[in-house]
């Protein structure tokens, strides 16, 4: 499996979990990758957190919540190349 | 006189608690540093209303036309950083201004507001800081709950071990979703949904490092109830500790955010109850006064599926939404109409202006003039920024038009560059 392959399937995957964080809010099909999550798609502070959550449970990782704040949240493609790729790869 | 923060519970609550894990939102302080201009709907003609930033033209004279308008001066121009209550003070033409006005309504008492009200000649009209401080905090109205065996009290924990061992307590008794919420959260932000043994172990871990760091640990844990419909019941205690059941509003939330409040059904508060919903409100009303707390009080409920109810989920000792939205519904309530005061997040384009929103509006027939008309009046123009905002409106209506104008309301929103997450 090419690292392309598998980073398409990362961000699958992170759609995912924001789908069910917005859900009854934001039909699935208006998330894409390149959707800005908080200006766009309007994810505040609280389901923030639980997208984060979600996350660490979905990738089975730890996330630093003292370094991230909602500008890391700017849109799929960002948040799993700059926050989850890293974890990911190191995992 | 009105004016007053709207993060009240930021300055009440105290430095060394520890805090849930929690994104830094600087867009959405902004935004609530806007929203004093919804006292306006709280202001009646003859009143003074200051607010923190001047208030668009336009808006202000859409108020008036709809019959909310009252004498207004703003605080702008001064330290960006500093609140309103800051900002009066530190000018002496407002603290002088504020000294003719021979009442004041503040949103809510913070430290600021009782030096404003001394400074202004009003010492004393105001109760003391530290009472407000603690019966605003959820750990003051859980326990007194739990004191008077009121059904649905949270339960107070100390410390990250006490937390675990109530969490997961409310977890083997059947609870899938169990909430931790901090004593002065506000909004969603300080809610903390505890879902499975690993988010709790997550959890734990967050605060046992702020303990090792000297932090003193104080939250509500509680589980998440089966919810059929939330409302508020809104309240004015005198100095005397005397008090009045000023009405109750209907209130719908978007996850733990306040959403819309609206006309109460009459059955949400007769229904018999084990207590009854005069019980728990004297019950509050008698321990607020007995802290020396005295003016307003809003007290939030929740009846459940199972015909049970939640007669005290928490108690704010200031104004709410749900407090301003009773008191434009008095005001129209003599032209037949009803008063739905809704907040919405929304993606602002840049170059949006309120002016162009309110004429937006008006070509459409939209717009609240005043009378028996129904229309939708934006009530703060200044959180309408771009690239984020929120539109702050009510819709003026029988209650069975509400939803068709707030449709339309967004739709014409929508047209001027206020896209709105979710509309439908």
């Amino acid at each position: 499996m090419s690292s392309a392959t598998q980073f398409t399937q990362t961000e699958a995957r992170v759609r995912g979990v924001l789908a069910e964080v917005l859900a009854g809010k934001i039909p699935p099909e208006q998330i894409t990758v390149d959707a800005d999550m908080v200006q766009e798609l309007g994810l505040d502070s609280l389901q923030a957190i639980q997208f984060l959550l979600r996350v660490e449970d979905e990738f089975d990782v730890e996330l630093d919540y003292e370094t991230l704040s909602l500008d890391h949240l700017r849109s799929v493609r960002y948040f799993t190349a700059e926050v989850l790729g890293r974890l990911v790869g190191e995992k | 006189m009105h004016f007053g923060s709207f993060d009240a519970e930021r300055h009440w609550r105290p430095k060394d608690l520890a805090s849930l894990p929690q994104l830094a939102d600087p867009a959405a302080d902004r935004l609530v540093a806007r929203m004093d201009e919804a006292l306006f709907a709280a202001a009646a003609p003859g009143d003074l209303l200051i607010t923190r930033e001047p208030v668009s033209p336009a808006q202000r004279h859409a108020l008036e036309d709809a019959g909310f308008g009252c004498a207004h001066r703003h605080a702008g121009d001064r330290d960006e950083a500093a609140d309103v209550e800051h900002r009066i003070l530190d000018s002496t033409d407002l603290t002088l201004l504020v000294g003719e006005f021979g009442t004041l309504r503040p949103y809510a008492v913070l430290p600021t507001t009782v030096g404003l009200a001394e400074s202004a000649g009003h010492a004393g009209t105001v109760p003391p800081v530290e009472s407000v401080a603690r019966v605003n905090g959820k750990a003051w109205s859980s326990r007194l709950g739990a004191r008077h065996r009121l059904p649905g009290a949270g339960r107070v924990v100390r410390s990250a071990a006490e937390l675990e061992t109530a969490v997961r307590s409310d977890a083997e008794e059947g609870c899938s979703v169990v909430l931790v919420k901090d004593t002065y959260g506000v909004a969603g932000r300080g809610t903390f949904e505890v879902t499975s043994q690993r988010r709790l172990a997550r959890l734990v871990k967050h605060l046992r490092g702020q303990e090792e760091e000297g932090l003193r640990v104080e939250f509500v844990v509680q589980p998440r109830y089966d919810r059929e419909a939330d409302f508020s019941s809104h309240l004015r205690i005198d100095p005397d500790g005397s008090w009045q059941l000023l009405g109750v509003q209907s209130l719908v939330n978007a996850g733990y955010r306040h959403e819309v409040s609206g006309p109460a059904s009459r059955a949400l508060t007769s229904t018999p109850r084990s207590p009854t919903h005069a019980e728990a409100v004297n019950t509050v009303a008698r321990e607020l006064a007995r802290e020396g707390y005295f003016g307003p009080v809003c007290i939030d409920s929740m009846t459940l599926r199972d015909g049970s109810w939640v007669p005290v989920l928490e108690v704010n000792a200031r104004m709410s939404m749900g407090s301003l939205n009773l008191g434009l519904d008095e005001r129209v309530r003599e032209h037949g109409l009803r008063s739905h005061l809704w907040q919405e997040d929304a993606a602002v384009a840049d170059g949006f202006t309120a002016d162009r929103f309110l004429e937006a509006l008006r070509a459409e027939g939209l717009l609240y003039e005043g009378g028996s008309t129904p229309g939708v009046l934006p009530l703060v123009s200044g959180s309408l920024a771009a690239p984020r905002g929120r539109l702050i409106c009510t819709a003026l209506c029988a209650p069975e038009s509400f939803d068709s104008l707030r449709a339309s309301a967004r739709s014409v929103a929508s047209s001027v560059g206020v896209t709105l997450v979710g509309a439908t």
